[in-house]
């Protein structure tokens, strides 16, 4: 990021003192690297932690989560508009019905959450 | 070559790899600790921002798309981590008068400990500008649009913490001309003031 425009007039004795003070800079690197790498440690613990409860979680409710499923998948093929003509009705299938209105909603939610975030993001 | 390595040891650090991101600590820790020094003006703070934006940049690696932007993105996430801090603590800031140099000799703790002191006697917000201009280069608009301030505060914050750092670290600045001229002006009053006594003394 180092474009200074023309119209930025800094002092350049004061930017030269500050390229010195930053060359004399004395850090001590190696307690710095340790608090981080246990830091990231403990980090990657926690997300192995995580993963592994979300695993059993998901091994756990496989089966209830399929019951449901299959219990509600003759709503989401149920038409909302009774076509008479077969050939339209195939045509509209896609659309209609309570499965793809509900998938077409979620799809709506994430667009808007995605332009809402991309707003919030560039301003 | 060295741009290369990063951009491969990012893309390692994004697969998970932890000796990868060590490196890149290690690799960024410096620049990363001497802007927060200078933001800050504290050590103890210093380190415990950078900690911060690393392990927030740790923990969001993944959502950087191209890896050669991670020192763009890498400083993003540290001037995000300064607003947010410097939002906590605005009301609370004090400064403190031991921690405002004296114009003059340099001091035996060295050009550091004095920038971080002179640095630590302007205002919050003009300190951030001050630093954002002179320590990492930023343009005006850029250090406007990073901290929603208005261009015209921005420029007068930098204007004006320079002049005063100036005053306060003059001892390592070469005199300018004017500042010469200036000084040798008043030195030339103070000799004819100094004669008119003394004349005055000898009537």
């Amino acid at each position: 990021m180092n474009d200074q425009t023309q119209t930025d007039s800094l002092d350049p004795q004061l930017q030269h003192l500050f390229t010195q003070a930053a060359e004399a800079e004395q850090l001590d690197e190696t307690q710095f690297l340790r608090t981080m790498r246990a830091q990231i440690d403990q980090q990657y613990r926690r997300n192995i932690l995580w993963r592994v409860g979300l695993g059993l979680l998901v091994v756990l409710a496989a089966m209830p989560i399929q019951d449901v499923v299959v219990a509600l998948a003759p709503l989401f093929v149920t038409r909302i508009i009774d076509v008479p003509n077969q050939l339209v009705a195939d045509l509209l299938a896609p659309i209609n019905s309570i499965g793809s209105v509900i998938t077409l909603a979620l799809l709506g939610v994430r667009l808007t959450q995605k332009r809402l975030m991309d707003r919030l993001a560039s301003s | 070559m060295q741009q290369a390595d990063e951009v491969l040891i990012v893309a390692l650090a994004r697969t998970g790899d932890r000796d990868a991101f060590t490196e890149l600590v290690r690799r960024r820790q410096t620049w990363l600790r001497t802007l927060f020094r200078r933001l800050s003006a504290d050590a103890d703070l210093a380190d415990d921002l950078s900690q911060q934006t690393l392990m927030l940049a740790y923990k969001n690696l993944s959502q950087l798309q191209q890896p050669r932007k991670f020192p763009g993105w890498l400083k993003q996430i540290a001037l995000n981590v300064w607003r947010g801090h410097w939002r906590k603590h605005n009301d609370e800031e004090v400064t403190s008068d031991d921690m405002t140099p004296e114009a003059g000799a340099p001091s035996a703790s060295g050009l550091n400990h004095d920038l971080r002191r002179a640095l630590a006697s302007l205002p919050l917000e003009s300190r951030t500008c001050v630093v954002l201009a002179y320590n990492e280069g930023m343009s005006h608009a850029e250090i406007a649009q990073h901290l929603d301030l208005p261009l015209g505060t921005v420029k007068s914050h930098v204007t004006r913490g320079a002049q005063k750092l100036r005053t306060l670290l003059q001892a390592y600045l070469p005199q300018t001309a004017a500042e010469a001229k200036g000084r040798d002006a008043k030195n030339t009053d103070t000799s004819a003031t100094n004669a008119k006594v003394t004349d005055a003394q000898d009537e």
